[in-house]
């Protein structure tokens, strides 16, 4: 008998965004912006997935589909293996955000106090005579004391409200956070705090992350799996261990090796990449990452690479890596 | 002999009951022809810094007390009209987020032609469009002759940062060339060609820059001398290969100490961190600006007097009065950043 594997928090399937693009007033032009091309990816419970990639590759435009933020063309997301069709309470309830920005994502006109009762009230957590004992073991859960609870966000420095954010995520107690570059706003002496207290309420409470980040270092510290996204596909998909150990895709390889290593003994010369992510709107055929590949052949002009194994649980999409 | 020499400098904001001051007691030189990295958090001054090099502290800001030499000039004693003709001419500054130095209204032709008229009245129309493409070749923007006819809005973020470097370039007679954050806003694959660009020109027109950034990899990767800010104040100041190997500092080691590191401490365990946030401009205490945040503090010395920033070996300036007793850096021990 072969062992069942766990049914994954999070499953999507060939999930596909476009978007029309607008050329004038009058005309509406038929060119698209393909956001999200065909993804497919897996979350199991209390793990962490990693999504890189540079802007505009369709990272953020995943996340608000997952949230049922947006409405997907085609493909289907599920969570705990239930297809989802629209934002439930109960959904909602299973899956929270965390945002880049603590400076934008606190309402400034209420204090912390309303701000982390609102979820509690809305989803009904808790009977209302428990709502101020819960919400101090929320402030004390992110490790902040209750005395910030009748200040409001702009009394806060962007840490401590990062926290607040963080408190406010896990108040409903979600099932999966997504984590939309949640320290790169933050500075560099408080990030490695913001990640400390992430990957400690994982552990504690069992919740698995959809990390989105373009911070290589920080993906490599907190994921358990790396998926890299390029124009709206996912180029290559691995565990974070085997990823970083030996990246396939060319786009990958160039990632890692732009990447500024602070080590001033370490200087390389030729690191970069040349040219710029096209901007999604005009794909002809073929692999969207050719214009830029120091590998790229004829075949990769004309056929696009499908997302197959290349090796033991590494997924890769690249005409020039051998697949099993 | 420096280009800058920054003695003393002194910024101050109007508060509720008394001047809050932002860059305080700052002394800093800058070397023709280097690249001198300054590090810091938001709000701890690095960008007043700049801003006051360039005469542009925001009013109601002020310098209060200090001098800024360019070269013989007494910068803070100059009348408007010459600090104009200094600025874009000989001192340029490139700002973090391209798409606002850029007005959107005029083709990044126009914008190019417009600094250049302003430093060079004399010139003809058509040498002026040729200066123009010219500029736009050396900072690597493909297809100059179409690009002029673009707004900012139809390019990328990295072909907008070169336009921006193109600009500050015009004058063709910089001295040094100041950029805040340059590449915060850009990808990675894009924030090292940009960084590479800047290393080029650097060395083709022989001029100092100051490459002010919170990103450690950049500075690694690209800078000379290498000088850290906390709360206003300079705390060191190294050669980069020195300042990594061996900081002395309690804030650039737990700066040091919390940057992910693969292989340096495992996946998923937690990372050393420097406890507690950075001060804000009204609440710095008497003595040493970090010692909130200090391992290694003392409570008489450190809480009441504030530490000098004195020269070590190998040029090494520290400002901290436990620089000589604290034990060598070690990339992996996190035991000293976490009190």
């Amino acid at each position: 008998m072969t062992q069942v594997r766990e049914s994954p928090i999070l499953e999507i399937r060939d999930l596909v965004k476009h978007f029309a693009m607008r050329r004038s007033l009058l005309r509406r032009s038929r060119d698209k912006v393909r956001a999200v091309d065909g993804v497919s990816l897996q979350i199991q419970s209390g793990m962490t997935t990693a999504l890189v990639g540079e802007s505009g590759c369709g990272k953020s435009t995943i996340a608000r589909l997952i949230l049922q933020l947006l409405q997907p063309d085609s493909g289907e997301i599920r969570m705990s293996g239930e297809v989802v069709v629209d934002a439930s309470k109960g959904f909602r309830r299973s899956v929270q955000m965390v945002f880049q920005d603590p400076f934008s994502s606190l309402t400034p006109h209420l204090t912390i106090r309303s701000i982390l009762k609102e979820p509690l009230t809305v989803h009904k957590v808790c009977p209302a005579e428990e709502i101020q004992d819960h919400i101090l073991d929320l402030v004390s859960a992110v490790g902040l004391s209750a005395d910030m609870l009748n200040r409001y966000p702009h009394q806060l420095s962007g840490g401590q409200r990062q926290r607040i954010g963080i408190a406010r995520a896990i108040a409903v107690n979600p099932k999966l956070i997504i984590c939309d570059e949640p320290v790169s706003a933050l500075d560099v002496s408080i990030r490695s705090q913001i990640i400390n207290l992430l990957l400690d309420i994982q552990k504690s409470r069992n919740l698995a992350y959809l990390f989105i980040s373009h911070d290589l270092d920080m993906v490599a510290h907190v994921s358990d799996t790396v998926a890299v996204m390029y124009l709206g596909k996912i180029v290559e998909q691995a565990p974070t261990e085997t990823f970083f150990a030996g990246p396939r895709h060319p786009y990958s390889k160039a990632l890692l090796a732009s990447a500024l290593i602070p080590d001033p003994k370490r200087r390389s010369e030729n690191r970069e990449l040349v040219g710029e992510m096209d901007s999604g709107v005009e794909r002809e055929t073929g692999c969207s990452f050719r214009t830029r590949c120091p590998l790229a052949i004829d075949l990769c002009a004309t056929r696009e690479p499908a997302l197959q194994y290349s090796a033991d649980e590494h997924l890769t999409a690249c005409h020039r890596i051998e697949p099993v | 002999m420096n280009l800058v020499d920054i003695r003393n400098l002194e910024v101050q904001f109007p508060g509720a009951t008394e001047p809050l001051t932002v860059i305080d007691d700052l002394s800093l030189n800058i070397l023709p022809g280097e690249i001198l990295g300054l590090v810091g958090e938001s709000g701890c001054g690095k960008s007043m810094l700049a801003r006051s090099i360039m005469g542009l502290v925001p009013s109601p800001g002020n310098v209060s007390k200090g001098q800024i030499f360019f070269g013989d000039l007494d910068l803070l004693t100059l009348d408007e009209p010459s600090r104009r003709s200094l600025r874009g001419n000989q001192i340029s500054i490139i700002l973090q987020e391209p798409m606002t130095t850029l007005n959107p209204v005029y083709t990044i032709g126009n914008q190019i032609e417009e600094v250049l008229k302003e430093h060079r009245p004399d010139m003809k129309r058509s040498e002026r469009r040729q200066l123009v493409i010219q500029l736009m070749k050396q900072t690597g923007i493909p297809s100059p002759e179409a690009r002029i006819h673009q707004y900012p809005h139809e390019l990328s973020g990295g072909i907008r940062q070169r336009v921006a470097i193109a600009m500050a370039l015009v004058g063709g007679k910089v001295q040094l060339l100041i950029a805040d954050e340059p590449t915060t806003a850009l990808d990675v694959t894009i924030q090292a060609q940009i960084l590479k660009l800047f290393v080029e020109l650097q060395k083709e027109h022989q001029m100092s820059l100051l490459l002010i950034t919170h990103d450690l990899g950049v500075i690694a990767q690209t800078a000379h001398r290498v000088a850290v800010m906390y709360a206003g104040r300079l705390v060191e100041i190294a050669h980069v290969e020195e300042l990594f190997d061996n900081p002395r500092h309690p804030y650039t080691r737990g700066l040091l100490h919390s940057l992910p590191r693969p292989g340096s401490h495992s996946r998923k365990q937690p990372m050393p961190s420097i406890p507690g946030t950075v001060p804000s401009p009204g609440a710095i205490p008497q003595g040493c600006a970090f010692y909130d945040r200090c391992g290694f503090r003392d409570d008489n010395q450190c809480l009441n007097e504030r530490p000098n920033l004195e020269e070590g070996a190998m040029e090494h300036w520290v400002s901290c009065h436990f620089a000589a007793e604290i034990p060598p850096f070690k990339m992996i021990s996190s035991d000293e950043v976490t009190p």
